[in-house]
């Protein structure tokens, strides 16, 4: 049986052909196929190429294989996905990781949605004083001082 | 390679207002849709979550976006601070509670987890109205951690959730009565850690509230047990006892589930099992402790109502427990199902047990033995229709092979040997093909058509 293809076109023009099962994880594309928004080429006015192509990435390392004997990923394959989710979250820069957080909660593939936002919030937030996170998210500080303060005040428990 | 669009239209496609700054310099999150950045927050303590309040004006309620209130107020781990700078901190997780929950108005929630001392009864009241706040606002799981002297009343909210899911309670708490219109009409999983029900309460009135429960977990770590678990829908049971006093005067355990298809039981060995109602057991596993305070314990209602079973996983604690129930007398039961059967023993009792199990399982294929260590080699073992054979923690010693090479004889129908060399012990090529030609000697002598395997 040959597998049916998907053609995917990013905000900038860029086109990915991919099989449908990849595409699928995404909850948002089984809706606009439905709709039929465009006969055979689905546009996401959302998302450029180098992020598709990430997600696609990701897709189709994650693309469950129906076939075979039917028994889905076994506990050691999960393990590999797992390392394998680390690598590709760690090679990413700051500006492609927030990207991707947005493609994956427009696109609605949960997994990668929570993949990234349980990224950001280990990696950026985690152990960190609010000065320093200020300054690895680049955070302009546009309190006064006393409005800083007042703010300070009103969850005064978050600081003790 | 793939081309993209250039950073500032990628920023600018989702948020028009974005600060033009220059590259390197611009903020690299706030500009993600709030929602979004309440998930992200939702996957802190959420005392951190809130502090992202101070880093920017558009921060400043961001957090109470969360869906997840994870909420610890353990001031009483933390004797360095005096007693009146405790209350005030007590004090303040107070109003930061109300607060956020005051911002939080209807939105749906997740879950609340709260770890909270309660010595007053106006702490016990402000807990009453958290958790009424987010059962209100459909929350599908509540994990609460209570420290407290007084008993503990919840409310009753909390017991006629529609939306509920997942319960867990602790730990070390005597509730007060429950409800008697217990409903939880979603509720799959249930976590007990050392709660004193009032008399009747677990099974009369909290179980069958719980129509779907399918998973149920009761432990238990000072006097005063449940003595009884019932529920007609739990699939799942763990229960885990731990609490060696004065035995003599309890009178038993009874398990009444008869959809149970996993059970995990450690407790010591009681006096009587009175009711074993567990028709559709599959797989147990147990861990049952001998204790010097109940000599002659009887375990012959639990033995025989797990007769159904398919996979039987036994510790040495119990080995040596219902080894010496069976020469006091316990008549071991035809294990009709049994297919699979995970034996541990460090005693010459222990391994007195496993000819007998063996005789009394018909179609045991695989067997699976913890440590050959403490093998004593004076109990001769017929493997009959076993047809795998599987030791974990092989060292591979000359004493080890000595004891393998006494368990295969007379295995006829054996197609495997496989051992497994444990992470500690450290093994090369040579040592694991040693150990492969070693064992394949005398798994050939025993068994031709016998195939050998070592794992590390």
């Amino acid at each position: 049986m040959s597998k049916k293809n998907i053609v995917l076109k990013s905000s900038n023009g860029i086109i990915f052909e991919v099989e449908e099962a990849v595409a699928l994880q995404s909850e948002t594309i089984p809706y606009m196929i439905e709709d039929d928004c465009a006969n055979d080429t689905i546009p996401l006015a959302n998302v450029t190429g180098d992020i598709l192509a990430l997600v696609i990435e990701y897709c189709k390392k994650h693309v469950v294989v129906a076939d075979g004997d039917g028994g889905g990923s076994s506990s050691s394959s999960q393990e590999d996905l797992k390392n394998w989710d680390a690598q590709f979250m760690n090679d990413l820069d700051q500006s492609k990781i927030f990207n991707l957080l947005l493609a994956a909660d427009f696109l609605n593939i949960k997994t990668l949605f929570d993949l990234t936002c349980q990224f950001v919030a280990d990696t950026m937030i985690k152990g960190k004083s609010v000065e320093e996170v200020r300054r690895t998210l680049n955070i302009e500080k546009d309190y006064t001082s006393e409005e800083e303060a007042k703010a300070r005040q009103e969850n005064e428990w978050a600081f003790k | 390679m793939i081309s993209s669009g250039t950073f500032e239209e990628e920023i600018s496609s989702v948020c028009m207002d974005a600060k033009k700054l220059g590259p390197g310099l611009r903020d690299a999150i706030s500009w993600l849709p709030q929602e979004v950045l309440g998930d992200i927050l939702s996957l802190l303590p959420t005392k951190l979550a809130a502090s992202t309040s101070v880093l920017s004006k558009k921060w400043r309620n961001v957090f109470a976006l969360v869906d997840n209130l994870d909420l610890d107020d353990s001031v009483f781990l933390r004797p360095e601070e005096g007693k009146l700078r405790r209350e005030e901190i007590r004090e303040s997780f107070r109003s930061f509670v109300d607060r956020t929950l005051a911002l939080q108005r209807g939105y749906p929630i997740k879950k609340l987890s709260l770890d909270y001392c309660i010595f007053e009864d106006s702490e016990m009241a402000s807990m009453s109205r958290w958790i009424c706040n987010v059962v209100e606002r459909g929350v599908l799981e509540v994990d609460l951690s209570i420290w407290t002297n007084f008993q503990l009343y919840l409310p009753s909210e909390l017991f006629t959730s529609k939306t509920l899911v997942k319960l867990t309670l602790g730990t070390e708490i005597g509730l007060g009565k429950i409800p008697g219109d217990v409903s939880l009409p979603a509720l799959k999983s249930l976590f007990i850690n050392t709660i004193f029900f009032t008399y009747g309460d677990l099974c009369g009135v909290l179980l069958p509230g719980c129509p779907v429960l399918e998973e149920l977990s009761v432990r238990h770590v000072e006097e005063g047990k449940p003595f009884c678990i019932s529920s007609r829908s739990i699939k799942k049971l763990s229960v885990y006892y731990d609490f060696e006093a004065d035995l003599s005067y309890l009178g038993g355990m009874s398990f009444d589930a008869p959809n149970l298809v996993s059970l995990d039981y450690r407790d010591y060995a009681l006096d009587e099992y009175p009711q074993v109602n567990l028709e559709s057991l599959v797989e147990a596993k147990l861990d049952i402790h001998y204790s010097k305070s109940n000599k002659r314990p009887d375990l012959t209602g639990l033995i025989t109502g797990m007769s159904n079973i398919e996979t039987l996983h036994l510790s040495p604690a119990s080995a040596d427990v219902i080894s010496r129930c069976v020469k006091h007398g316990l008549p071991l039961p035809m294990f009709n199902n049994l297919a699979s059967l995970s034996f541990g023993s460090k005693n010459q009792r222990g391994w007195k047990l496993l000819p007998c199990l063996l005789k009394q399982s018909p179609k045991l294929e695989t067997l699976i033995i913890q440590d050959l260590n403490g093998y004593t080699g004076d109990a001769t073992i017929p493997l009959f229709k076993v047809k795998m054979l599987h030791v974990l923690g092989y060292g591979g010693t000359a004493q080890e092979l000595q004891h393998l090479k006494s368990f295969l004889v007379g295995s006829e129908c054996l197609e495997l040997v496989r051992v497994e060399i444990p992470e500690c012990v450290e093994v090369d090529n040579g040592k694991l093909l040693q150990t492969l030609g070693d064992l394949m000697a005398v798994v050939g002598a025993a068994a031709s058509k016998c195939k050998a395997e070592v794992a590390d």
